[in-house]
């Protein structure tokens, strides 16, 4: 039984018409969505014609009014040579039509929302663009909400977010690659690039991973880029995800590649240097001054948001001697009441916190709120007056969450590293604390993506290659390119 | 593995693990020397709930030796003798120059003691730490307080640890204590 496209390659229709009818409805014998309409033109006898499409996925108006309303009201001339051609280019009024005699190929096209023209006596089908199916439309993406600046956000017709991002770069130098992923699904990919910018090595090393991968179905952009990460199993993302058409045409701007999927509005860029962790697309919409203070802002809470609870261990069981007496008692105090050792206290909230967190993510946008104040303020409240968990564990895990949520981009880094920190502090105190800090700031320098170091701009000590990574410089500084790029001059002399 | 790492994981939460639930946070030491034993005391403070306050303690040991006198005090209680917040060292009259070098040994060599730690002569160490507090909860803060007051006067008495380890023969405050509270002899 045949499965795939592939398996109709090399097989061509017959021109019976009937007998080609039944060969379609023999392979969507378990498809109801199959629609055929039969054709017999008024003026011309003897011309009979169907067509073949998926309910749902072509616009019938169009349909009706570009294929069917012309051939039945057509005369064909007796002595066309070729009739599919003269039905082409006489009749139809659709933008792009296709003719196919692979039924491999003219399967696709029903399969992406064409309509396929069988025309019996023609050995040739035609397939006609009449898609239509019905998408989300443009709206502000839900987690890259900003103040300032454009609010479109990608949506699941790739087609429509290429479309979105040529109306930012309008140069012939962008160009789109197609390649089709998953065996099952047939899934568009699409790689984008601004030619004169970007480094072919890297843009052929992404092509040969992306031939390399093997998957019955791609349904959204992480299934390819966990499958072309040099660090698979890293806590931290080698390639840059977004919904933004802005980002991507900035991040085009820069040099990078881009990789659209076609069902998702998540699109990856890559290369991605670890300085894109802390940046938002905002930084570069507001003054510079407000673009530095939240970059800084970014990397100050990322070490917070890891070393606050492991400190908070570490000092509390292996060092009071760093506490002021004053506090150290009223620590004390706090917690004298408290069953739970203080390691096991604050696991045990960050969990909760994280499931709070989650929850709220998923519940009802009306629901959230309500869940928020419930989970964090009334159970947090009753939770340390009933002497389960103490007020300070919980002030150091709420202030540790709470910095955390300003990177969304290392979400589960954090949560992982704040945990791995947190036991390294209880078994090792500040010692394992810092030795966790010192590898995985050495952990950090050696990521790479697509053979860019990953702190490219952050090992390097002249003031442009600092521009956009600690700090964000007013425009008129920034003159080069990050250093992954063949082209680094940005503006000024050629 | 799983069972084990689930195992691990519930360890963490079991009560008392790797914590101290009611720990005896010392705030002063004092050390006596007489007929050829050492007297040492250790002033602590039990940290309860908020509601409870705090409660005073004074743990005394002899030894002919200081370490032997140590030990004595600790074995009086259970549980663990926080030092990490130990202010004062008071040594009575009978402490020579010699023997106060030794306690200026154990007490760098003492991890948990910090090298801020100070040291003061009185009369009979024993008899300091026995009296009743003035202005907190234990006698150490008060002395502690005192010496910051000096501070504060721009009057900075040098008798923290690290600022008379080195002396060959250092000279310490005398406190003597009347009705009104703590006073300096002479210094």
């Amino acid at each position: 039984m045949a499965a795939t496209l592939k398996d109709y390659e090399n097989v061509f229709i017959t021109g019976n018409l009937e007998e080609d009818i039944k060969t379609f409805q023999q392979i969507f014998k378990n498809d109801v969505t199959l629609r055929i309409k039969r054709i017999t033109a008024r003026k011309s006898v003897g011309f009979n014609a169907a067509v073949l499409f998926i309910d749902g996925m072509v616009n019938t108006e169009q349909l009706h009014d570009a294929v069917i309303s012309p051939l039945v009201e057509m005369d064909v001339p007796n002595d066309s040579p070729n009739i599919t051609e003269y039905v082409n280019r006489q009749l139809l009024f659709a933008g792009t039509v296709k003719i196919q005699s692979d039924l491999s190929q003219i399967l696709e096209g029903i399969i992406y929302g064409e309509a396929a023209l069988l025309i019996d006596g023609s050995k040739s089908a035609l397939s006609v663009d009449v898609k239509g199916f019905k998408t989300r439309g443009i709206s502000e993406p839900e987690n890259e909400r900003i103040l300032q600046g454009p609010r479109e956000g990608f949506e699941e017709a790739g087609l429509l977010n290429l479309a979105m991002l040529r109306r930012k770069l309008q140069t012939p130098d962008l160009s789109i690659e197609m390649l089709k992923m998953g065996s099952r699904s047939g899934t568009r990919v699409f790689i984008c690039y601004l030619d004169t910018l970007i480094n072919k090595k890297t843009l052929k090393k992404l092509k040969g991973k992306l031939q390399k991968i093997d998957i019955d179905g791609v349904l959204d952009t992480n299934y390819i880029t966990e499958q072309i990460s040099p660090h698979p199993f890293s806590l931290f993302k080698t390639s840059g995800l977004t919904e933004r058409p802005d980002v991507v045409a900035a991040r085009l701007l820069e040099g990078r590649i881009a990789i659209f999927v076609d069902g998702t509005p998540m699109v990856a860029t890559i290369p991605y240097l670890f300085s894109e962790n802390f940046q938002s697309d905002e930084d570069y919409y507001q003054t510079f001054w407000m673009g530095t203070l939240g970059r800084i802002m970014r990397y100050f809470c990322f070490g917070l948001s890891i070393i606050l609870p492991a400190l908070f261990v570490a000092i509390t069981t292996l060092h009071p001697e760093f506490l002021p007496t004053s506090f150290l008692i009223t620590v004390m105090s706090l917690r004298s009441a408290v069953p739970f050792s203080i390691v096991g206290e604050t696991v045990g909230m960050i969990l909760i916190f994280e499931i709070l967190k989650e929850t709220g993510v998923r519940m009802p946008q009306n629901i959230g709120p309500a869940l928020s104040i419930v989970g964090g303020l009334v159970v947090g409240q009753a939770a340390v007056e009933a002497k389960i968990i103490s007020a300070p564990t919980l002030i150091i895990v709420a202030l540790s969450g709470i910095a955390g949520l300003m990177l969304p981009k290392l979400r589960a880094a954090v949560f992982f590293l704040r945990l791995i920190f947190l036991i390294l502090s209880a078994f090792f105190g500040l010692y394992g604390l810092f030795g966790g800090a010192i590898m995985l700031l050495m952990y950090i320098v050696s990521l790479n993506s697509f053979g860019e170091n990953a702190v490219l701009s952050l090992n390097r000590t002249n003031f442009q290659s600092l521009k956009d990574s600690l700090w964000r410089v007013p425009w008129q500084y920034m003159k080069t390119r990050p250093f992954f790029n063949k082209n680094l001059i940005r503006r000024g002399k050629k | 593995m799983k069972k084990i790492i689930i195992m691990l994981m519930l360890t963490l939460f079991l009560c008392g693990c790797g914590d101290k639930p009611q720990e005896y946070l010392v705030t002063a030491i004092g050390v006596d020397y007489d007929k050829a034993l050492y007297t040492v005391s250790f002033e602590a403070v039990v940290v309860n709930t908020e509601a409870e306050g705090q409660q005073r303690v004074l743990l005394t040991g002899q030894g002919r030796t200081l370490i032997k006198a140590i030990d004595e005090v600790k074995k009086q209680t259970t549980q663990p003798l926080l030092l990490s917040h130990c202010g004062v060292v008071a040594v009575g009259k009978g402490i020579s120059q010699q023997k106060l070098g030794g306690i200026m040994r154990y007490c760098k060599e003492e991890k948990d003691i910090t090298l801020s730690i100070r040291f003061l002569k009185t009369e009979n160490a024993a008899e300091l730490l026995k009296t009743e507090p003035i202005s907190s909860v234990s006698v150490g803060y008060d002395l502690m307080s005192l010496f910051d007051a000096q501070k504060q006067q721009n009057k900075d008495i040098k008798n923290r640890l690290f600022e008379i380890y080195e002396q060959l023969s250092p000279i310490l405050p005398t406190i003597k204590t009347n009705e009104t509270g703590y006073y300096f002899e002479k210094y």
